[in-house]
């Protein structure tokens, strides 16, 4: 496998939210918001790539692999609650308003099944710079997730999706309330609820699964064919 | 060294590089965290006492019915310039909670520049009066509750907001001294 397919697998095809199904209890909590699905993604991609790289340099040199080998899960969670630890810390000084809106799922992402699942099936039998290359592609890929995902929720929800209104003087804006006027009808509240998570989140997969399968027929039509 | 023990000792040495570089980042985020949380309650006091962000803030827990004291202090002489009281006490149906601003004029001089009931329970249409009275105390001595104007019709109410402002006179004498 080249570079360009180790990363690009994360985004597609073993996609860690759409195709893994890894991750799932955070992203469907916080996927109220875009704003707040791609500072998860940020907060991830951080942690992800840099627990891939230090756990695969800790287990690059044969010996070494050996000795960390019997303790290997404790180290994992060593090296990835400190990670997560300081993009806690970097994130309650610098950017309040997103430490507040994550709450409790940033220290959650220590156990996030996507990054121990990466540590132990890639990163630790693999080279630093393809265990980097692999975290980032998982790492957008599950951001791209979150981010489709939340894109639904809000638009349906709130009829208005706003990207750091607060921040800046001039906030990107999808504004749908007047389709919905137009409608009759008030913005879908259910979506921002866990309800709403759940059927935008099996609607999404019903899509991708349908477009796999079709995809399957046409190749095996093809190759009945020749 | 027994191989068996290697691989904590790998661990452990592990666990150290990592409590070394949080004890770091946490050097430099701390104070950024703490300055944050202060203007939050800064914000929150500017409104009993107008240029409350522009001081130190010390916070200090209370007794008795004042929960906690915020001392603002002048960021250059370290001079204290107002206490914020947050106090508490029972009214008819409900525990009515208020900031109160005492500004030290002189060493004998404490006027209430501002107060507010944050918090209360009480009877709708009657109690609840409390909130958006003029008790006709700011600019008042805090030792001297002569001029407080209570609501007409709700006795206990006005008189937990009464004892909240006797609360912080005694307050103020016992750590200031004058007359109460």
């Amino acid at each position: 496998m080249n570079q360009k397919q180790n990363f690009f697998k994360g985004i597609i095809k073993e996609n860690p939210l759409f195709v893994t199904v890894l991750g799932t209890c955070p992203s469907l909590a916080i996927t109220t918001s875009l704003e707040n699905a791609i500072g998860m993604g940020i907060a991830v991609f951080f942690v992800l790539v840099l627990s891939n790289l230090i756990i695969s340099l800790l287990t690059v040199n044969p010996k070494m692999k050996e000795l960390v080998k019997p303790v290997r899960i404790p180290v994992y969670i060593v090296v990835i609650a400190t990670l997560v630890t300081i993009v806690e810390m970097v994130l309650h000084a610098f950017l309040v308003d997103l430490y507040n809106s994550l709450g409790v799922f940033i220290p959650l992402i220590v156990v996030n099944c996507i990054i121990l699942g990466r540590a132990e099936a890639f990163a630790s039998d693999n080279k630093p710079v393809d265990s980097v290359v692999d975290g980032m592609g998982m790492a957008i890929g599950y951001t791209l997730a979150l981010m489709s995902i939340s894109f639904f929720r809000e638009l349906l929800g709130r009829g208005l999706i706003t990207v750091w209104g607060e921040k800046s003087a001039n906030p990107i804006q999808l504004n749908l309330l007047p389709i919905f006027e137009f409608i009759g009808i008030e913005p879908i509240n259910m979506f921002l609820k866990p309800v709403g998570a759940f059927l935008t989140f099996g609607f999404i997969l019903a899509v991708l699964a349908a477009i796999a399968n079709k995809k399957a027929a046409k190749m095996a039509s093809e190759v009945k064919q020749a | 060294m027994n191989k068996n023990l290697l691989p904590g000792v790998v661990l452990l040495v592990i666990g150290l590089i990592c409590g070394v570089l949080l004890a770091f980042i946490n050097s430099i985020t701390a104070p950024i965290i703490k300055a944050n949380a202060d203007k939050i309650i800064l914000d929150s006091l500017a409104e009993v006492y107008i240029g409350a962000s522009s001081y130190n803030l010390t916070e200090e827990e209370g007794t008795g019915n004042v929960d906690k004291l915020f001392i603002l202090s002048d960021k250059t002489s370290g001079d204290t310039v107002a206490i914020i009281y947050s106090v508490k006490a029972e009214g008819y149906q409900s525990t009515v909670n208020m900031l109160i601003a005492v500004e030290f004029v002189n060493s004998s001089e404490y006027i209430v520049k501002g107060y507010k009931v944050v918090s209360q329970g009480e009877t709708s249409g009657i109690g609840d009066k409390i909130v958006n009275h003029d008790f006709k105390m700011v600019n008042a001595s805090i030792t001297n509750l002569s001029t407080f104007d209570a609501v007409s019709g709700a006795t206990f109410s006005s008189g937990a907001v009464r004892t909240c402002f006797e609360s912080v006179s005694t307050r103020v004498a016992s750590d200031f001294g004058g007359a109460q």
